[in-house]
Order: C-alpha cells, then structure tokens, then sequence
C-alpha cells in the first residue's frame, strides 16, 4: 500500500492518512483513519466546497491545504493529480499565543 | 401493391421486413388484397397466389433469420483488445455528450483541479499558527454579526403603479 500514498504515511507525528479518489472512494488508508469511509465521506464534501470558494480575483488561483483543528489534532488536507491527501496530525503551533 | 402511398400497403409491408409479435402469421387472402390494392387486383390468378404465399413464407423466415441474435456465435467471436477499448471510448464520448446536454454531468462528476505537485511536502509542512486561526475565527464572528444585524426597512411601497394618474 506504500505506492499509492505517495509518502504521506511516513510524515513524522502522523496519527494517521487517508487518499481518495476526487468522488471519495479510499484508496489507501493508515493509522486512526484506517478504512474510516466516515470521515473520507466529510472530508470529500468539505474539499468540494472549498474548490468552489475563490481565493483571489484570479480563478487559476485554487487552495493548497485545508486545516481542519479539532482540540489538539488537526486533518491536513490537499489535493493533488486529482486525489485527495489526508494527514491527521496532533496539533502542536510552533508560536506561543499572544497574549 | 406498388403504391408508395397507400397506408394499408406499407403496413403490409413493414410488417413483412420487421417481423415482431404482431406480424400475423397468415395475411390476409389475397382477395382482401385485390379490395385494398385496387387496381392491381385481377392481374392474380389462383396459382400465383399459392406461388406468393409460399415466397412469403420464405421471405419471412429469412427475415426472422437475420433479425434472431445467435448468442452462441456471438460468445464464440472474439473482439480484438483495440476494438474494444475504441467502442468503450465511443460509448462513453456519447454518454458524455448526452449527460452534458441534460445538464447533468456536473452531479455525476466532480470536478477537481490538477492541484498541487508533492502533496507529502505540504502535508508535513509546518500547521497554521494559532495567532492566524485566531484572526480567522475572530474576522468570522464578527462578520457573522454584522450579517446577523442587517435589518430591512420599508420605506416605500413594494408595488409601483405606473401611467395611474
């Protein structure tokens, strides 16, 4: 199944990864987010809104990552070659909060 | 018979090309022929319409012949790899072309960009900082307040009339 990831199973504090097809069908899965069609489902409808919303005046200009934070974890979300990467990480901001 | 424009003619006719569950299996007599043909009528003696009637039959099972789909023959022929990928291209360019017509292509098929080149460098990339989720969490509320505040005033009357004096 390493083939398939395209390297995101080895991101260092990855509690786990998900790529699916761009209608949502896994494809390769690890970790927390073994299997998990539940939250690939969530994830595909998020990526498909977010495409719809433009980011700048010009229309070429698309998103890079999604950041979903949920407490201390946080799914990172891309798209490349027509698939969609996931990579759930714990959520460690390197800045201190400003007080 | 020979009239191009006789609607009971081409009925005969058709039903003889295209057998189907209706076509009936005896015509009607040649009698009834002469009443709808007309003109052509007393050229049929007795014998040629035993002669035509057999021909008939003949004309019919030829027919029924090519039209029967022979699944044993068509199990044993093979199509060539190309062949099948042409025909497979085929068919779905004219089912695009269908679905894009009813304006429904866009539900069957979600459209995503090229997007990104190396999606394990952006994914291991550094996360958002708090100070920015912050800024994007305070911005959103009070932009979801200023929406929540716009109230409509009526001034004027909706529905204008116009050359009344």
């Amino acid at each position: 199944m390493a083939a398939p990831a395209h390297g995101i199973d080895r991101i260092p504090d990855s509690l786990g990864y998900l790529v699916l097809t761009e209608d949502g069908a896994v494809i390769s899965s690890g970790g927390q987010l073994e299997n998990d069609e539940v939250t690939a489902n969530k994830i595909t409808k998020i990526v498909h809104t977010a495409y719809k919303i433009p980011v700048t005046g010009d229309s070429r200009d698309t998103l890079r990552r999604i950041s979903v934070i949920l407490d201390d974890v946080v799914f990172m979300i891309t798209v490349s070659q027509k698939k969609i990467f996931v990579s759930k990480r714990h959520y460690l901001p390197q800045e201190p909060v400003p007080a | 018979m020979g009239c191009c424009f006789s609607s009971d003619e081409d009925k005969v006719e058709t039903n003889i090309q295209n057998p189907n569950e209706r076509t009936p299996l005896l015509y009607p007599q040649p009698g009834e022929q002469q009443n709808q043909g007309g003109r052509s009528g007393p050229i049929y003696s007795q014998q040629n319409q035993t002669g035509d009637e057999q021909s008939e039959f003949t004309r019919i099972l030829r027919q029924t012949a090519i039209n029967v789909i022979d699944v044993t023959s068509t199990e044993s022929h093979n199509i060539e790899q190309g062949d099948m990928q042409d025909r497979a291209t085929q068919y779905s360019n004219r089912l695009n072309m269908v679905l894009q017509g009813s304006g429904k292509s866009r539900v069957y098929r979600p459209n995503l960009p090229t997007g990104i080149t190396s999606p394990q460098m952006t994914l291991a990339a550094a996360p958002i900082s708090i100070s920015d989720v912050q800024l994007i969490t305070s911005v959103s509320e009070k932009l979801a307040n200023a929406a929540r505040e716009i109230k409509i005033q009526h001034k004027e009357s909706l529905v204008v009339t116009f050359g009344v004096p």
